[in-house]
């Protein structure tokens, strides 16, 4: 039996879905499109997928996760609302908290309290790691630079190691206030920055 | 006891937003933020504002290695029925950037670990259970196998460690969709994937990265990238941008 629709074979029809804004594709995909859901994938597999890595620890729950990821979308589509963000985003989202939630789920609540207890300062794990794309190292670097120590650590151990802020809060030896105004901050200073350097860039292309 | 936060008592959400955002609440909190999100619009704008830098700082990796996913996830959303078409699956075909694909300290990394191509650690096939494991997984993946070692002018590359120790059997199509149909390597240890890695003259080139479920798992090696030889290294987990350890095995290609 013939595919509910076939993939796109040609460049022609590659580049068709590759020049779709998010609210484009994921029309198509609402239509059983597999070649809009490919080029969903083509734009944003690779962030998820190391995302969920350095959650999980593990390149093979980190597959499983976005595989899950991608597939819901594909059985609901409907669920993104280009109003309120990039798909990026959207999916990212959900990579992040399946991918904690894998993480919580498989430490008992007692373990996990020895988790906090024994967290060793070098399990931190930084934004900028695994990040190769050299264009888009420059902002995250220019993003992250302004963050403190302090605001860095708090943020990189919620987000990546899937510490709540009370539990960021026990292993810094802060109170649970520092912590959320930590992350806060710091999460403040990453979108100002970013939005300085778009300002900026869009200012440099005008000029061109 | 846990307080209870009221509508009006907005300061108390808006400290909850950063965190929220990151997935760091409590179950408690988390419940209580969510409702209030469904009614502020300020406290939702933020979340998603927060959201979209987080994506713009998201890290990212190698695009290499991700055929193989591709082919599962557009496995998993065929038709039960469609399983014939499955093994005429287009092979996924990443967009490359040249500068993340070859680095100059590549080139005397590439050069040193030919000339040093060694055996390592001691061997541990790979148990009973993961290849039963792998065996469920993989009956598409060994239909395409199949269907490539079938395919008029593929061609079958071997390769080993110094040793004979460890090999790794990669049968290519004329139009250059590469399968892993076999092998042995020493196990990883959980915090390490394997590496291929494409060697010509001006350096080594990622080719894909995968794990311990190896057979079948699919990627581009089309004949004209130049390369003189293939090797696999074991890297940190998800791939690493340059080598950082000697190849396991390896092949003149």
């Amino acid at each position: 039996m013939a595919r509910i629709t076939p993939l796109p074979k040609t460049n022609k029809e590659v580049a068709q879905l590759s020049i779709l804004d998010d609210n484009e594709l994921v029309q198509e995909v609402i239509k059983r499109d597999q070649g809009a859901l490919a080029e969903v994938y083509r734009r944003t597999g690779a962030i998820l997928v190391a995302t969920a890595a350095k959650v999980t620890k593990s390149q093979q729950l980190a597959e499983e996760v976005v595989q899950e990821v991608i597939v819901k979308l594909w059985n609901e589509p409907e669920k993104f609302d280009a109003s309120r963000g990039s798909l990026k985003a959207f999916l990212l989202v959900q990579t992040h908290r399946r991918a904690i939630d894998l993480v919580r789920s498989e430490v008992a609540r007692t373990k996990r309290q020895e988790r906090v207890a024994s967290f060793k300062e070098n399990e931190s794990t930084r934004f900028e790691d695994m990040v190769v794309d050299q264009v888009q190292m420059r902002s995250i670097l220019i993003a992250l630079a302004n963050l403190t120590e302090a605001e860095r650590m708090a943020i990189e151990l919620a987000y990546f190691h899937g510490y709540t802020y009370t539990e960021v809060a026990k292993i810094l030896r802060e109170p649970d206030g520092t912590i959320k105004s930590r992350i806060r901050t710091g999460l403040r200073k990453i979108k100002e920055t970013l939005e300085r350097e778009k300002s900026r860039d869009g200012v440099q292309d005008d000029s061109h | 006891m846990g307080f209870r936060m009221t509508a009006t008592d907005h300061s108390v959400y808006e400290e909850l937003v950063a965190p929220y955002a990151i997935y760091a609440l409590g179950a408690e909190e988390e419940a209580m933020m969510e409702e209030h999100l469904a009614l502020c619009d300020i406290c939702a704008s933020e979340v998603a504002s927060f959201h979209e830098a987080l994506a713009e700082v998201a890290p990212t990796t190698e695009t290499s290695g991700m055929d193989a996913l591709w082919g599962r996830i557009e496995r998993e959303i065929s038709p039960p029925d469609d399983s014939a078409d499955a093994a005429k699956v287009v092979a996924f075909e990443q967009r490359r950037r040249g500068s993340i694909w070859l680095r100059p300290s590549s080139a005397v990394a590439a050069i040193a670990l030919v000339i040093s191509f060694i055996s390592t650690a001691a061997a541990i096939n790979m148990n009973s259970s993961k290849q039963s494991l792998m065996k469920s997984n993989s009956a598409m993946e060994s239909q395409m196998v199949a269907n490539a070692i079938a395919s008029p002018g593929s061609k079958t590359l071997h390769l080993t460690s110094a040793s004979n120790k460890y090999s790794l059997d990669i049968v290519i199509t004329k139009d250059g969709k590469a399968y892993i149909t076999g092998g042995v390597l020493p196990p990883l240890n959980g915090q390490t994937s394997y590496q291929v890695w494409g060697i010509r003259a001006n350096g080594m080139v990622s080719i894909m990265v995968f794990g311990s479920h190896m057979k079948g798992v699919a990627f581009s090696l089309p004949s004209n990238a130049g390369f003189a030889q293939i090797a696999v290294t074991q890297e940190p987990m998800g791939g690493s941008p340059a080598p950082t350890s000697t190849p396991i095995v390896s092949s003149v290609y």
